[in-house]
């Protein structure tokens, strides 16, 4: 080949390669009015794959292709706690196809605690599609019958108790911290690093109780007792234990699982995507999957979360400060 | 029993055998390739498995997760690239063999000891998960802390002749695991001011780095045209299945340690193959042979490893809980199908758990046969000119580093790792020890962490070690493996010293 002829296929490329280019334009540019979601939207799930967000995530994406024509595209973004995958959709571009999924009261903590690199007004929040109240667990021959006894050898024997938490920093902890606090128990708390690691050591007597959401006790309830759950009703799979309001110990504390947008979204394609996930939610067959994977689903309005997290922010900020977390 | 054969006759059928079939190609080949997880090959096919239905979806799983973590030994064995930590010890030997021109040699020996241990971890499984996953309670944080330790003492065993390089690469390794979140306090700390090393060094970007980028260049260096020299040896499937036999104690061993180590959540497949390893070599008759291209160390390495798959399912089958993302991943699945892991799952489901295990038997024999075939194909990386291989390996790295978290801060790390790893190669610090400090430390620190929390509730801290009769057992071994490498290095010296005297004379 001559150097000129090599010149003329460069340029012939170079043409084509424009020509491309132009035409995509075009195509994309058609659909002016366009019709929201045209594409795939990509869902990131700030955690690894296989936990409790992810298995929610994928349940609700059974019903994804039905409702917005497509189903998501998962990303895995793990680290700080989910924080660092928050923080990832906050500045990423509010075209509507990037959203993620991720826990509340958690949220609120990011920006409190530092570990998350976002503001709770970066986000826009589609809503809540389901809630999963703590649970207090302990071996089925705990000697505490109830959670009353419980408290009452803690007080007795400050200090000499092992309470586990699950998720250091997380809002269990802060919610947990704040009713010891309130009720002026000193116990040696042990933190684990997520609910299977505290199912764990709980069945393993490691701790003598352990608090964390039910699901990772879904394949052991023959082993273990519930002393109380959180939350303002009770748990439809344990109906006999109390709440801890019930007990006269107001604690509501729990897992909400939301969904997530990049506060510069369009309100039109926010508005569209509030609707989709509210309509997944009313489908029957959907809260036949959640209650499968253990999950209760609970839907509130995007806004109302947002509400109940700035609450939420001004008892944590204290505890924060309290316990120099 | 009746349910076992009943299990295997819902998996023998021409349609689930097909998707077994792709499944472990598709497998091999992800682990195979350097940074391209089982994780994520798992969770990519997740999607496809539910519209299969439980017993095919679950066999396809199970396929995948068993070849896929047989393949990280032919990545690295051929490029001295392990593509997980559990395969890192397969390198110390697997690498030298080629070198030696003997690849055929260690990639066989690892595909045969993969799939004994991998039947060895999956009878264990079916026999006895529920005992088992009760057992695997009594492990709490002290056990944790001090079981990785003993994989850390491991680390200094196998230094020998140059421990002192082998424990400052082993603390690099650990101060690296150092960064990031607390894992107890969840206090963040040594991120200096990066923010997305908050979740700390990622350790898929960081092996890559480490390992396949450094040798890429290094590949790149060579004044040879050609990695090593290959050509393919004739009857060396016969010869092998001849040292199987031979090697049995060594086999045995490795898929005890492999299914003991994988019933623990959480400890991991490294801690298993480093533990086998060093076991191997301390009991072997000629101990200066590893490292330098022993395949008893493949062996050993490639068995534990292999048996900790099944074995590693224990909790989430007999519990419901997960001991590791694959494990969690897979109990995805079972949920979703309407199975619920855990103490009911053989009152309620015992026809799904029985196909399952039984699919990961038949994974184990098409492991086999299509390993065999697919060595042939894998060995002829050699053959590649190193002209092609390096920059061929580089954009591995690149594409799996990302892959890794979706974000170029996985390839950062990975550059980042991979230019340490090549001024190690240079200055001649094994970088395998760093390695599994990265891996081993933050189990380490957690297991300290929450043990310190825990003794808070006791007298003194000595009263509540004393009250752990298992993790008493484990720094007992801590201290055994530290005397038996000073032990076996006098021993080398002395060889060495007596066989120059024989020489002067």
């Amino acid at each position: 080949m001559t150097l000129r002829k090599f010149y003329r296929l460069l340029a012939t490329l170079g043409i084509m390669a424009v020509a491309i280019g132009l035409s995509n334009r075009f195509i994309s540019d058609q659909p002016a009015a366009e019709v929201y979601p045209g594409k795939s939207i990509k869902i990131i799930v700030p955690f690894k794959p296989g936990g409790g967000s992810d298995r929610i995530a994928r349940t609700v994406n059974a019903f994804t292709e039905a409702e917005f024509g497509r189903s998501f595209i998962f990303q895995y973004k793990p680290g700080g706690g989910g924080h660092l995958g928050v923080g990832y959709l906050s500045k990423s571009r509010p075209d509507g196809y990037m959203i993620a999924t991720y826990n509340t009261p958690d949220l609120a903590l990011g920006p409190l605690t530092g570990t998350g690199q976002y503001d709770l007004d970066d986000l826009s929040i589609i809503g809540q599609i389901a809630f999963d109240p703590n649970v207090f667990a302990t071996l089925v021959n705990s000697p505490y019958a109830d959670m009353t006894a419980f408290m009452a050898d803690a007080k007795a024997r400050p200090g000499k108790i092992r309470l586990g938490i699950a998720q250091p920093k997380g809002g269990t902890h802060l919610s947990t911290l704040a009713m010891l606090d309130q009720q002026n128990i000193d116990v040696s708390v042990v933190l684990f690093a997520g609910g299977s690691e505290l199912a764990t050591a709980v069945l393993g007597g490691q701790v003598d109780v352990g608090i964390s959401g039910l699901t990772p006790f879904l394949g052991s309830m023959e082993r273990v007792k519930f002393l109380a759950t959180t939350g303002e009703a009770r748990h439809p799979k344990i109906p006999n234990t109390k709440t801890m309001n019930e007990l006269g110990i107001p604690m509501n504390s729990g897992i909400g699982r939301v969904f997530l947008a990049p506060s510069g979204i369009d309100s039109a394609k926010l508005e569209r995507l509030r609707r989709g996930f509210r309509k997944i939610y009313a489908t029957e067959a959907f809260k036949v999957e959640m209650r499968k994977i253990g999950n209760e689903p609970v839907w509130l309005d995007g806004e109302q979360v947002k509400a109940n997290l700035a609450e939420f922010s001004e008892s944590a900020a204290r505890m924060i400060k309290k316990y120099g977390l | 029993m009746e349910q076992l054969v009943s299990g295997f006759s819902d998996i023998l059928t021409i349609q689930t055998l097909l998707v077994m079939c792709l499944a472990i190609t598709g497998g091999i080949v992800v682990g195979t390739l350097p940074g391209l997880s089982s994780v994520m090959a798992i969770s990519l096919m997740l999607p496809i498995a539910y519209g299969f239905g439980p017993v095919v979806g679950l066999s396809m799983l199970g396929a995948i997760y068993t070849a896929a973590l047989y393949g990280g030994a032919n990545s690295a064995i051929l490029l001295n690239t392990p593509g997980t930590p559990s395969s890192l010890p397969t390198a110390f030997d697997g690498f030298p063999l080629t070198k030696k021109g003997k690849a055929d040699r260690a990639l066989y020996g690892a595909l045969f000891a993969s799939v004994i241990g991998g039947l060895f971890g999956t009878v264990v499984l079916i026999v006895a998960f529920e005992p088992l996953a009760n057992i695997s309670l009594h492990f709490g944080p002290p056990e944790f802390f001090f079981l990785s330790c003993l994989g850390l003492c491991a680390v200094a065993a196998i230094s020998e002749g140059q421990v002192l390089r082998g424990l400052l690469s082993a603390c690099i390794g650990l101060l690296i695991a150092l960064i990031g979140q607390d894992p107890v306090s969840g206090d963040v700390r040594f991120t200096f001011g990066i923010y997305p090393l908050i979740s700390g060094v990622e350790i898929i970007p960081a092996l890559l780095g480490l390992f396949s980028l450094s040798q890429a260049m290094n590949i790149l260096e060579m004044k040879t045209s050609h990695i090593a020299p290959y050509k393919a040896e004739p009857g060396v499937i016969g010869l092998l299945a001849k040292k199987m036999g031979s090697a049995w104690a060594t086999l045995l061993r490795g898929s005890t340690i492999g299914s003991v180590v994988g019933i623990l959540p959480g400890a991991g497949g490294a801690i298993a193959s480093i533990i086998a390893y060093n076991e191997a070599r301390r009991t072997s008759k000629d101990p200066s042979e590893f490292g330098k291209g022993a395949i008893e160390g493949v062996i050993a390495s490639e068995s534990a490893n292999n048996a900790q798959v099944s074995s590693s399912l224990v909790p989430m089958m007999g519990l419901g809980i997960p001991g590791n993302v694959n494990a969690a991943v897979i109990m995805g699945a079972l949920m979703s199908f309407g199975i619920q892991p855990g103490m009911g799952l053989l009152t309620n489901s015992s026809d799904v758990a029985y196909a399952f295990m039984a699919s990961l038997v038949v994974a184990n024999i098409l492991l086999l046969g299509i390993g065999i075939y697919m060595v042939k194909l894998t060995a002829r990386v050699l053959l590649i000119p190193n002209a092609y291989l390096g920059p061929g390996v580089i954009v591995l790295c690149i594409v799996g580093a990302y892959a890794a978290a979706y974000d170029m801060y996985g390839v950062w790390v990975m550059f980042g790792t991979g230019i340490l790893g090549f001024i190690m190669l240079k200055l001649k610090i094994p970088i395998g020890p760093m390695a599994l400090g990265m891996v081993l430390g933050p189990i380490a620190e957690k297991g300290l962490g929450q043990s310190l929390q825990m003794a808070g509730s006791e007298a003194s801290l000595l009263q509540f070690a004393l009250s752990r009769p298992i993790s008493l057992i484990l720094f007992v071994l801590c201290v055994l493996t530290l005397f038996a490498a000073i032990y076996v290095e006098r021993k080398t010296r002395q060889a060495e010293a007596f066989a120059k005297g024989n020489e002067d004379e």
